[in-house]
């Protein structure tokens, strides 16, 4: 099995795909997303932290 | 400092590394379809996972809680479900924007999506029930009941892609003859960081619990039962 044919049927279901996807279309997607789980994942840490202190 | 926090800094580490090597592969491992938009299977699919083990480890401590009696395994608990509720949210949102550029939509009532909101709203419900409840007793007892109730779901969201396989928009398990293609120093990475992440944050968070457990329990002396285990972890 190669790459890009393992990577197929793990990742997508063509069948609900609009098609493919340009690497322009969807940078600000992957921006957003790593972007946002960040800030949720340290903004939790340091409300924990502060939590604690009281 | 508290190994919890060490915990939780490696796993900081280790996650922007598995981040970090998944954003910038080689473009010719992109999967063929989305080809950029695929690399949110990084940061997706570990936090969707693990976020249900977290879960299935509150149904454990809620267990434990209503078996034992005592208050650190009710303060397990809640400070496990709020993690899994991050961990919940966070999956959510990070679906609804994948979903938006592959599917072309925020939301689709599709079975692992609307299971996974049933279960955000199920655990949320539990943490909003257990601010209700001032009697710590009742409180211990309501929200362990209510936690083995919500985490019969877990199950169901986990295999509602194959259960509903025809209804259902959203790609089947990724297992490890799927994954093992897609970059897995990475991704193995980053599953193992959410796993030590969940764990720090989860003492973190049991500490503040048991904190205010305790002082409840000192301000209702000497009426309080005997059946106390308030002492630091």
């Amino acid at each position: 099995m190669d790459n890009q044919t393992a990577t197929e049927t793990t990742a997508t279901q063509p069948s609900a795909m609009m098609g493919v996807v340009s690497d322009e279309v969807g940078r600000p997607y992957v921006i957003a997303t790593y972007s946002f789980t960040w800030v949720v994942l340290l903004g939790y840490g340091l409300t924990l932290i502060l939590r604690a202190r009281k | 400092m508290k190994w919890e926090r060490i915990v939780v800094i490696v796993a900081l580490l280790m996650l922007a590394w598995s981040h970090y090597a998944g954003l910038t592969q080689d473009a010719e491992t992109d999967e063929v379809y989305m080809n950029l938009v695929g690399r949110i299977f990084y940061v997706h699919v570990p936090i969707a996972a693990i976020g249900l083990m977290v879960y299935l480890v509150a149904l454990v401590t809620a267990c434990l809680a209503l078996w034992s009696g005592t208050s650190k395994w009710d303060a397990m608990t809640e400070g496990i479900i709020e993690v899994g509720l991050v961990m919940n949210l966070l999956t959510l949102v990070q679906g609804s924007i994948w979903g938006k550029v592959t599917w072309g939509t925020w939301w689709d009532w599709d079975p692992r999506l609307t299971t996974t909101a049933i279960m955000f709203v199920m655990f949320l419900g539990i943490l909003v029930m257990r601010e209700m409840v001032e009697d710590p007793d009742r409180r211990m007892t309501a929200s362990a009941v209510a936690t083995i109730v919500a985490a019969v779901n877990v199950p169901i969201v986990y295999y509602s892609v194959e259960w509903w396989k025809e209804q259902s928009i959203h790609q089947g398990h990724s297992d490890q003859e799927g994954t093992s293609a897609i970059l897995p120093w990475p991704f193995r990475i980053g599953m193992l960081a959410t796993v030590l992440l969940c764990i720090g944050l989860s003492v973190m968070r049991y500490r503040i619990s048991l904190a205010k457990l305790k002082s409840e329990r000192e301000a209702e002396l000497p009426s309080a039962p005997a059946k106390l285990d308030l002492e630091e972890a």
